[in-house]
């Protein structure tokens, strides 16, 4: 660094003349922490940037290794897509609801579904009971994923659909409600989930053992990759694992290690990097710690170019991207004053903008409570709006560039993770650490530490632990009524005594003797068309693959 | 609480397991007069080794065929606050659809040596209640496991391929006194030199026994079938050589030795520890406290006293 | 004063949600609070629940729900320990569980339903201050 011995001297100078001097008037309270526990000092100077070169740590916009964005002129060309995620009830109740979203100015789908088919169980299995159309959408035929697209077409929509254990049934589901709509397969587009690595970790949403589910990933991605090029077969997501109690660090680290895994297992394959790194698409959570998101973000996109190129030195430079989603953080949101989690969620939000995320879902504030009711889901897509169509924040590309605190803290934060990216490493890699339940010891430790510094006091939560008020609460709440259970179950059977059983078994076990050695994924599409439901397949699976029990930590 | 009433069905059980936990002498006396000797197989291995996912297998085998088996899982106690999270039931959720198993998990209650004075106690109410078959699943932090040799029959020692355990299995004594050794988790990492390994280290026990060796893979099911076997060997084993008698006979002065421990550390330090503090700000003197101790406890002082005089240059005034 | 025996928590999650970050917090901070946690983790059934809670012999039953659907979870637990007895166990809930449908729970006999964002310690007095059993 040019001139540091002036830098010093000024910096003594300053602190005899100055700091002491205030410090004795005004001294300061309290540790100075983020989110994360990271020390944070007092101010950040050239100091703190000593080697720091511009073109290896930044690059201009779209340029190698991305930390400023993937795209040269970003929110300037076009605004990140508002994705309001949604679905409850049934099929029908859903298609009312994203037909809503749609007609105020959603700009992308995102549908979630509820438990049971979360874990490939269709409606009428006794393990479901109480749990109907709870927190998403029933979907078990491909008569509720036709009913709950009806009059929206596929070809010129994206839809993100979060789902993981049972993903490849339910995209192809989706693959089939899209060519019956008359779309071809090369112009779907839109996202699966399919991340099965974070469950095992952090949302406990799995079915199958880690193994042949890493499997049945890869078959999805080398099925996208040439059936599908406008698919995003997989999004790697870090939300859940931040929402579990994971910190910044965690998610971030926990994240990439993933998506690394599920790269060199596709190579392993034999797919060729560039046929499929650039559809891989990530997301992440946008918690309440505003510059350490915004470094986490932008770190994110550096340690992935950075990794991506040394480990498989991909020809296109798409395969460097790092793309990804943002939720804003439901853990952040309170039940006490929920208004205050309009707040919340506008702080968070902002933080996605300004690390560049490619979309976004901002919370709606009543989440704490319930599924959203639909005026809390608008003042949440306004959210969005108002920060990307009002505020200005989109006119320029990565506007906390060269701030000392945030390119210090992108600096930490990638420190870190490759700290952690060691510690996997050591351990014998990602399944491993599931296997032997290190990933899951570190979060919940981490959520541990965190609600006792709530309780010490050491963190203020407003409305929670400070500024607390007796209330009244009185938010709509939705609520699902049980007609739609019914409404549902009586069309699964209708559409189970609607086929040719033999047809239907032929089909299964055709999926069952390819489980181990072929790409599953056109032996499912034809078990669909056959009218199997999600939770026939996944039983036969099971009889192959067995279920995962995992090691619990706490 | 009747005893005949205890023994009909889980819910009186497991009111009686508390009962003695509280100290109810009563019940637990009345539990050591009616067992009848079953199988305790003690089950100890690193924490991380799968012990617990390990007996879940093996008694889901056992169950399946009728017998009816009882578990027991220890977890620490926080020496900080008293309290314990035990979490040994997870990992034995499969066991649920059996009425002939019960599962009660128990802490260490604070005591060093991995077992709270009351363990034995425990153990014998189940034998009393007509189990088959008991499971004890100790803590696993090591040093301390060789406790659980004076109340079981069987010991299983749990190691795992990619841990350094056999160092501390071997510092911990576990060496001496497994009967039956478990790779488990053998599907990672180098089991087959584990074996190896431990083959070379251990010897015939005293009582003529060769301690067995072998792997598993408990989440798959892989090897339960043989240490069922082993289990089995050892059992008959121990009856044809007449030292199963012995070990149950171990196990009822094991029992008894508790109480008296117990009884002491409460004269020594919970009931007293108070009162004699303040008896010293009062100026008694602390060799008079000493004495009332040991007549408390029925200790015979006397003697000591005197032999503690004849020794020159040890004097020192006597009460 | 000598055999005090430890006040016994089971904290279980019912039914198919798998986010059990607020269970394992609150079992490791009640371990902290001096208690006894028999911790039984995910995917449980109200039969393991009640099962557990009798082996055990458990004075409060504890349950997480973050799926919305308590109110089945909550009746059928319910139903089960008045058929096995255990009318002197505490019935807790916590998770996301609305003002309406709060009251109702109570009504129908579950003893307290903690937000998100209640303290450890209002949790702990609770279950101090209500506790059936004689000790």
């Amino acid at each position: 660094m040019e001139k540091e011995e002036r830098y010093i001297e000024k910096l003594k100078e300053w602190e005899e003349k100055v700091l002491k001097r205030s410090l004795e008037v005004l001294p300061e309270k309290g540790e100075f922490r983020t989110l994360s526990g990271i020390e944070i000092k007092r101010f950040y100077s050239p100091l703190d940037l000593k080697d720091f070169d511009y073109f290896e740590k930044l690059g201009y916009p779209g340029e190698y290794p991305f930390t400023r964005g993937i795209h040269p002129t970003m929110y300037r060309s076009r605004l990140w897509t508002f994705r309001e995620f949604s679905g409850f009830g049934d099929a029908i109740e859903t298609n009312r609801r994203l037909k809503y979203l749609l007609e105020h100015g959603e700009t992308g789908l995102s549908i979630a579904f509820d438990y049971p088919t979360l874990l490939g169980l269709d409606a009428d299995n006794p393990l479901t009971r109480g749990e109907f159309g709870k927190a998403g959408v029933a979907i078990n035929t491909l008569e509720d994923m036709q009913l709950m697209f009806d009059g929206i077409p596929l070809k010129d929509i994206s839809t993100s659909m979060t789902i993981n254990g049972p993903a490849a049934m339910i995209w192809a589901f989706y693959i089939l409600t899209g060519e019956s709509q008359g779309a071809k397969w090369c112009d779907l587009r839109g996202t699966i989930q399919n991340d099965i690595l974070k469950e095992y970790m952090a949302q406990k949403s799995f079915i199958f053992p880690p193994e042949p589910s890493l499997k049945l990933v890869i078959d999805t991605i080398e099925f996208g990759s040439k059936e599908l090029p406008l698919w995003n077969p997989i999004s790697i997501s870090g939300y859940h694992i931040r929402e579990a109690g994971a910190t910044a660090v965690q998610e971030l680290a926990f994240t990439l290690a993933n998506g690394l895994t599920y790269v060199e297992k596709a190579v392993e394959r034999g797919l060729d990097v560039d046929d499929f790194a650039p559809r891989l698409s990530f997301f992440f959570d946008a918690h309440i710690d505003f510059f350490e998101e915004i470094a986490k973000f932008r770190a994110a996109r550096r340690i992935w170019a950075k990794e991506m190129k040394r480990r498989f030195n991909p020809k296109k430079e798409r395969s460097l991207w790092l793309r990804f989603h943002t939720q804003t953080a439901g853990v952040s949101l309170t039940a006490q004053q929920p208004e205050n989690n309009i707040i919340r969620t506008t702080i968070e939000a902002m933080a996605a903008v300004l690390g560049g995320t490619q979309s976004l879902h901002t919370n709606s504030m009543d989440e704490a409570w319930a599924l959203p009711s639909e005026k809390a889901v608008m003042i949440a897509l306004r959210t969005q709006q108002i920060i990307g169509e009002e505020s200005g924040i989109p006119n320029t590309v990565d506007p906390l560039a060269g701030s000392y605190y945030v390119e210090w803290l992108t600096d930490k934060i990638e420190e870190e993770v490759y700290r952690y990216f060691e510690k996997i490493e050591g351990i014998g890699g990602v399944i491993k650490g599931i296997r032997s339940g290190f990933f899951q010891r570190e979060i919940a430790e981490s959520a541990y530490r965190y609600q006792k510094d709530l309780e010490d006091m050491k963190r203020v939560l407003v409305g929670v632990n400070k500024y607390k008020i007796e209330e009244r609460l009185e938010i709509p709440i939705l609520k699902v009524p049980d007609e739609l259970e019914e409404r549902h179950l009586s069309r699964l059977k209708r559409y189970k005594e609607n086929r040719d059983p033999l047809k239907v078994n032929d089909s299964l076990r055709s999926l069952q003797r390819n489980a181990d050695e072929k790409n599953l994924m056109p032996y499912i599409i034809d078990a669909i068309r056959s009218r199997a439901t999600l939770g026939e397949i996944v039983i036969s699976l099971k009889e192959i693959w067995g279920e995962y029990i995992e090691p619990v930590i706490y | 609480m009747n005893i005949d009433e205890i023994m009909s069905d889980r819910k009186k059980i497991a009111k009686a397991i508390s009962e003695v936990e509280n100290g109810n002498t009563l019940i637990a006396t009345e539990a050591l007069r009616r067992i009848r000797g079953i199988d305790v197989i003690g089950v100890t291995g690193v924490p991380g080794s799968g012990k617990s996912t390990l007996i879940s297998k093996i008694a889901y085998k056992m169950a399946k065929e009728g017998k009816k088996i009882a578990i027991i899982g220890i977890d620490p106690t926080s020496p900080f606050s008293g309290g314990a999270v035990l979490g040994d039931r997870i990992r034995m959720k499969e066991l649920n659809r059996f009425d002939n198993v019960f599962i009660r998990s128990i802490s260490t209650g604070g005591k060093l040596g991995g077992m709270s004075y009351h363990t034995p106690d425990v153990i014998n109410i189940l034998d009393a209640a007509g189990f088959d078959l008991i499971f004890l699943e100790t803590v696993g932090t090591g040093q301390d496991e060789v406790d659980v040799m004076n109340i079981a029959t069987t010991i299983m020692v749990v190691l795992v391929p990619t841990l350094g355990d056999e160092v501390q299995v071997i510092k911990a004594g576990q060496l001496e006194i497994g009967d039956i050794f478990v790779v488990n988790k053998a599907d990672q990492g180098a089991a087959d030199e584990k074996i190896k390994e431990m083959t070379l280290i251990l010897k015939e026990r005293k009582d003529g026994w060769i301690p067995k060796i072998m792997k598993s893979v408990a989440v798959t099911n892989q090897g339960i079938d043989e240490i069922i076997r082993a289990l089995d060997e050892h059992k008959n084993f121990i009856i044809e050589k007449g030292i199963k008698n012995k070990k149950i006979m171990e196990r009822m002065l094991y029992t008894i030795k508790q109480y008296a421990l117990e009884r002491i550390e409460n004269i020594m330090y919970n009931e007293n520890i108070e009162k004699y503090i303040n008896q010293i700000k009062d100026g008694k003197d602390i060799s008079r406290i000493i004495d009332e101790i040991m007549l408390e406890m029925g200790v015979n002082y006397g003697k000591g006293r005197e032999i503690y005089r004849k020794v020159e240059g040890m004097g020192g005034e006597g009460p | 004063m000598i055999y005090m025996r430890k006040i016994r928590i089971l904290i279980a999650k019912p039914g198919l949600d798998g986010h059990d970050r607020g269970a394992k917090v609150l079992a490791r901070s009640l371990m902290d609070e001096g208690f006894e946690v028999i911790y039984t983790g995910i995917h449980q059934t109200a039969e393991d629940i009640i099962r557990s809670a009798i082996e055990e012999d458990v004075d409060v039953i504890g349950l997480s729900i973050l799926s919305g659907a308590h109110m089945y979870h909550f009746r059928r637990v319910l139903e089960l320990m008045k058929e096995n007895g255990l009318d002197d166990v505490l019935l807790i809930g916590g998770g996301i569980v609305p003002e309406d449908d709060k009251k109702k729970l109570i009504e129908m006999g579950v003893n307290a339903i903690f937000n998100p964002g209640t303290s450890i310690k209002e949790i702990s007095e609770f279950i101090k201050n209500n506790v059936r059993r004689i000790k």
